[in-house]
């Protein structure tokens, strides 16, 4: 029976640090009136009938850092700011999931993320940690203990002296007890206590075989992950959803009463819809390592079942935060693949021909390909854009990185660390590279000094994350983010990149205005 | 040493008859796939749940099998406790104060026998119910019996084959005695080509 906790939200909401974003906000885009209206602060030209500013939102994953995640997305809605597309990865994943599935309760003015909190306040995250008990006893260890790898070498020293302590006590005392009768009993002792040693060593390490013999037949996971799929499935469960055509229908519903501002210039490619294509969504990334694919969730359940009551959307999200060896992977078996439809599905979205689709898939971490992914909400055919697509990046880099200068000098760990990173990230960064302008929409929480896997991470800590994130928001809307600015740089883009077939009138005048 | 000879011959034979059942080990998991477990993985499950979960995916034929291996374990015990025991007593008699404490391990091994039997009941009865319980008492004492079965035994093993290395290259030994052994490393070889054989 999975525990339940019960912290109040007000304890991550009420935060001094929360409430002195909320109050630099308010002294900065109030209008007279009710206090913390937020009125002033512009961020978008998509509003809805109650005045809403609709952004789109991508989220970065990175284990327990994710509760930072939820404060910025707090604030942005504390500040009125809605969201109309949403991406993610991993945690990234589970907040994207969330704030579509958990929608905000009116009638008792709480917003999606507070509602998420909520969720998260009765549930220790440790309980998603479901594997063998010896192996959660670990991981708590090898998180908390400072130096691991050091101390591990330390004990291991330590074991080798006591054993070479020990086997020279018995060849001298063996020597010498045919000198004088006395060293029989030191003798005999020190040789039971090596075979004592030597049998422990030998306990632990057949114990360590026997593991390891348990994780390939589970998958190469420590951890089921099940704890996880029911509580996401309880969630979406409890918030109505039940398959993909639920999910679906939460999370592309059209906010009532959507308009863009009065008076913005209308992209003419529009015609006479100008909110032609604005329509909410949700993209999970998950990376499938058979056919060695990325794979966005909800779009491409279609590759792997035929009906979509044979899927359940929980899956989506487990697949994305299976973090590789910590979490089994998650399979889907049995693809009808020798189906039509199930073919042409593979071909439309992995150019795959019937003879390469497989029977299985085993998704890991989405964060392998794509930790922030971004560029699935670049819409290239937008000249004028009618909101900004945001993002949030988890920066767990430490300061004084000292394998910066050392390209001569790296360790055996460090080699095969950056290599893995250099790949994992490039997905990502090559798309920032070649569309700088996204960098603008992106705030980032500094998260150095936690851990990501530390999901036995005490209150105290999580309430530290949820505050980071909420300053960082809070940051990114008093000082990082001008959205003129931004829509001016993204008008500039698309001209330089895309102008041969468009229609560019209103844009010119946009700019115009801005130069002027 | 006779009855070392005898409890190790029947524990020999015992454990190959559990090796040749435990090759039928499979069960069907959550998402409906043939996994192969050991009787470890019934002994170190990461909870109830999962121990319940490899029982109620057993197929017929894996069912028969743990049971078969259950009962036959009974037999083991008969044989590998008493191994240790004995053991444990003979090196015993050689370490002149020393064999109290050697005595006092050989009772130990009459403990985690006891413990065995616990934990083979406990697993028997999940076999016909493999339902959680209400409570986690009972799979606690079962993990309990596991640990404490398993420090008692090998630490009985442990000290008594040093003590027996001690005895042997201090030339501490009846040269009859190596009748015994003769016949234990025969018994040994012929097990080994049984069960390279099966």
């Amino acid at each position: 029976m999975p525990a339940i906790k019960k912290t109040p939200i007000a304890y991550f909401t009420e935060a001094p640090a929360v409430l002195e974003a909320l109050q630099q906000l308010a002294d900065k885009y109030d209008e007279p009136g009710s206090s913390h209206n937020y009125k002033k602060l512009v961020i978008s030209d998509t509003l809805d009938g109650e005045g809403y500013q609709y952004v789109n939102l991508v989220q970065e994953g990175g284990g327990v850092l994710g509760i930072a995640l939820v404060g910025y997305t707090y604030i942005l809605e504390k500040a009125g700011i809605r969201f109309m597309r949403l991406a993610g990865t991993s945690a990234g994943a589970i907040n994207t999931t969330l704030l579509a599935v958990v929608k905000e309760d009116k009638a008792n003015k709480r917003t999606s993320s507070e509602r998420i909190l909520e969720y998260l306040c009765e549930k220790p995250f440790f309980d998603f940690v479901d594997g063998h008990p010896f192996a959660q006893r670990l991981i708590k260890w090898v998180v908390k203990t400072e130096h691991f790898a050091k101390r591990i070498k330390r004990c291991g020293l330590w074991l080798g002296i006591i054993l070479t302590l020990l086997i020279l006590l018995d060849i001298t005392s063996f020597g010498l007890l045919f000198h004088d009768p006395m060293f029989e009993g030191v003798a005999i002792t020190s040789f039971i206590l090596t075979g004592i040693v030597l049998m422990a060593l030998g306990f632990v390490g057949g114990y360590f075989g026997y593991l390891i013999q348990r994780l390939k037949n589970r998958g190469f996971g420590i951890n089921p992950g099940k704890n996880f799929t029911d509580w996401i499935k309880m969630i979406m469960e409890k918030n109505g959803v039940n398959n993909i055509d639920d999910l679906e229908a939460v999370s592309e519903k059209i906010p009532a009463g959507l308009q863009l501002r009065p008076d913005v210039p209308i992209d003419k490619n529009l015609g006479d819809n100008p909110l032609k294509g604005l329509k909410p969504d949700i993209t999970l990334i998950t990376s499938d390592i058979i056919t060695q694919n990325k794979i966005e969730f909800p779009r491409m359940w279609n590759l792997f079942r035929e009906n979509k009551h044979e899927i359940h959307p929980a899956e989506f999200v487990r697949a994305s935060m299976s973090i590789p060896i910590f979490f089994e992977s998650h399979i889907i078996r049995d693809i009808p693949r020798h189906l039509p439809i199930i073919q042409t599905n593979w071909r439309n979205h992995l150019l795959l021909e019937p003879q390469d689709i497989p029977t299985a898939v085993r998704f890991v971490d989405g964060g392998i390909l794509s930790n922030f992914p971004i560029n699935v909400l670049y819409n290239p055919e937008v000249t004028i854009p009618r909101l900004p697509t945001l993002g949030i990046e988890l920066d767990d880099s430490t300061p004084t990185d000292n394998t910066m200068n050392q390209a001569d000098n790296l360790s055996l760990g460090a080699y095969i660390g950056k290599l893995f990173n250099t790949v994992r990230y490039y997905y990502d960064k090559d798309f920032l590279l070649k569309n700088s302008l996204f960098r603008k929409g992106i705030g980032v929480i500094k998260v150095s000094d936690y851990n990501w896997l530390d999901f036995n991470i005490p209150e105290e800590k999580q309430r530290e994350l949820f505050v980071l994130g909420a300053q960082a928001a809070a940051k990114f809307l008093l000082e990082d983010f001008n959205w003129e600015e931004y829509k001016t740089a993204r008008i500039i883009v698309h001209q330089q990149v895309n102008t041969s077939r468009k229609d560019m009138r209103g844009a010119s005048e946009l700019l115009t205005q801005s130069r002027k | 040493m006779l009855y070392f000879t005898i409890s190790f011959s029947l524990m020999l034979f015992t454990a190959l008859w559990m090796w040749a059942l435990a090759r039928k080990f499979q069960y069907r998991d959550a998402a409906g796939v043939e996994t192969p477990f050991s009787i470890l993985d019934l002994q170190f499950p990461s909870s109830e749940q999962e121990l319940c979960n490899i029982i109620a995916g057993l197929s017929p034929a894996a069912r028969k099998a743990l049971r078969g291996h259950l009962w036959v374990d009974f037999l083991f015990m008969a044989g590998f406790y008493p191994s240790i025991a004995f053991l444990c007593i003979i090196v015993g008699d050689k370490t002149g104060a020393g064999q109290y404490f050697f005595w006092l391990m050989a009772t130990l091994q009459l403990y985690a026998w006891m413990f065995d039997i616990q934990e083979n009941g406990y697993c028997l009865r999940k076999l016909r119910k493999p339902v959680v319980s209400a409570t986690k008492n009972a799979f606690q004492s079962y993990s309990f019996f596991v640990y404490a079965k398993f420090i008692l035994c090998l630490t009985g093993v442990a000290v008594s084959v040093s003590a027996l290395f001690y005895c042997w290259i201090t030339g501490n030994f009846e040269m009859g005695s190596l009748w015994y052994v003769g016949v234990l490393l025969v018994e040994l070889l012929i097990a080994w080509r049984i069960k390279a054989a099966l």
